[in-house]
């Protein structure tokens, strides 16, 4: 995280009332010399009044650790917030973060896109060959028929041929951790989703096994017992959190923290699909 | 022993830290290195009461490595295993290098993580304070955890109770409200597409 050092104080002029002596918002320079601005505010406990505290960088630094409702929540608080969490990385960023999908292209047609990332939102697209049943590819995504046949709206088992391929769902979170996803809207689906692409699309794919390329499996156990004991969680879980941590135990149990709490918002606001 | 760094705070009150924990901060490091004759460094825009909290947190963060250290970069030294004895350890391990194996800094690392998350379970002035601090003295390791104890604020509140915690005006005009509530409205529906 670190100092920031530019803040964007002509942007923030344009979205403070003229008349609003609440906002100050002071800028911030590397040296603690007297700055540019004539009254200094001392941090002290008697000058408390977040607003003219927080800059948009550190709004930034703070707005980017939320799951995608409370970012969106935070856009409804007031106009700073609302101009920084509406920022496209921001909500793409927020999007991507549970999964570690590395970028997603694109736009939706509305933001209400963003506004969760549970698994439904992605699903796998399967260009379809010669033999390809549904059977088949549900065996070997390891999804059930019938969720293939829901997401792209299949009456029957037959006439897949006519379509050029088929959306799998997502049930592997792995597939997604370092891939790049495309915002599309599909026509069997009949809604937007962030297709992932296994073969055959216009990015390679990093295949996750190549983080663990570093442990040797002695140390990869060490480490995973460790982690598991920490988090109280099982060895599977423990893996998947390490994994994408990418050997980094510290950032490991800030994300599995991180998701924890996202669950349990999930939990109190949706029911469970 | 290792030297000291004297540091006064916006209210004139005097803090005699060890040099390791003077040092989390780039800024009080950058002054220091700058020949100051008493060691004394000024900090008028931090009272004692945040300059004191900042401490303890930097005191916790001594010896430790930095919140954004891999394992496989902690150095030797830092290891609570290995303290002070440098050789002796296993051949793998170089001097600037330490094993990313290593159960000790694991726990420890573990640890602090659980206790830096403990130290921003405060109220949110508190928060505001210290996030500001860590700014402006350059602090990462406080940065890190001040941001991860304002966002924890956040989750789960809604707009209200956000403005309430954080002491926010709800600056929006009536046309900007309606935008919101058009552009929002699914927040409140459990079952959006």
């Amino acid at each position: 995280m670190g100092c920031c050092g530019d803040d964007d104080g002509d942007l923030l002029d344009q979205l403070v009332p003229p008349e609003s002596d609440t906002h100050t918002y002071f800028d911030h320079n590397s040296s603690p010399s007297p700055s540019s601005f004539a009254e200094e505010v001392v941090i002290s406990p008697m000058n408390s009044n977040f607003a003219a505290l927080v800059s948009k960088d550190l709004l930034r630094a703070i707005l980017e650790l939320l799951p995608p409702q409370d970012l969106a929540r935070s856009a409804c608080v007031c106009r700073l917030w609302r101009a920084v969490a509406s920022e496209r990385e921001m909500r793409e960023k927020a999007f991507r973060s549970p999964w570690k999908v590395r970028r997603v292209l694109g736009d939706p047609s509305s933001a209400l896109f963003w506004g969760h990332s549970r698994l439904d939102r992605f699903a796998i697209s399967h260009r379809l060959r010669r033999g390809d049943t549904v059977a088949g590819l549900a065996l070997r995504y390891s999804v059930q028929v019938m969720g293939i046949k829901r997401l792209n709206n299949m009456m029957s088992d037959h006439g897949i041929h006519s379509r050029e391929r088929l959306l799998i769902p997502v049930v592997k979170p792995e597939l997604l951790l370092n891939s790049t996803c495309y915002i599309e809207f599909d026509e069997q689906a009949k809604r937007e989703v962030a297709v992932l692409y296994l073969e055959g699309g216009p990015d390679e794919k990093t295949n996750n096994l190549t983080n663990r390329a570093a442990f040797t499996e002695r140390g990869k156990r060490k480490i995973l017992n460790s982690l598991r004991r920490s988090m109280q969680v099982d060895v599977e879980t423990a893996e998947f959190y390490l994994s994408f941590s990418n050997g980094d135990p510290r950032a490991a149990m800030m994300h599995f923290s991180e998701d924890l709490r996202w669950e349990r918002q999930k939990r109190e606001h949706y029911i469970f699909s | 022993m290792g030297k000291t760094i004297k540091l006064i705070s916006g209210d004139g009150e005097m803090f005699e830290v060890e040099e390791a924990v003077a040092f989390q901060s780039n800024i009080i490091k950058s002054l220091a290195d700058e020949d100051n004759a008493d060691d004394c460094i000024p900090l008028p825009r931090v009272d004692s009461q945040i300059l004191s909290k900042v401490l303890e947190f930097c005191r916790k963060h001594a010896n430790s490595p930095s919140v954004h250290t891999k394992f496989a970069a902690i150095p030797s030294e830092l290891c609570p295993k290995h303290d002070g004895s440098a050789a002796g350890a296993s051949s793998s391990e170089s001097s600037s290098a330490h094993s990313e194996t290593c159960r000790a800094c694991y726990d420890a690392v573990m640890k602090l993580v659980q206790w830096d998350l403990e130290f921003v379970k405060v109220d949110l002035d508190l928060i505001h304070h210290l996030l500001k601090a860590a700014n402006y003295l350059d602090i990462e390791d406080l940065m890190f955890m001040a941001v991860e104890g304002a966002a924890n604020a956040i989750r789960g509140n809604n707009p209200e109770e956000i403005r309430k915690l954080f002491d926010l005006e709800n600056d929006f005009t009536p046309e900007e409200e309606k935008e919101i509530l058009k552009e929002y409205s699914w927040l409140d529906d459990p079952f959006e597409p």
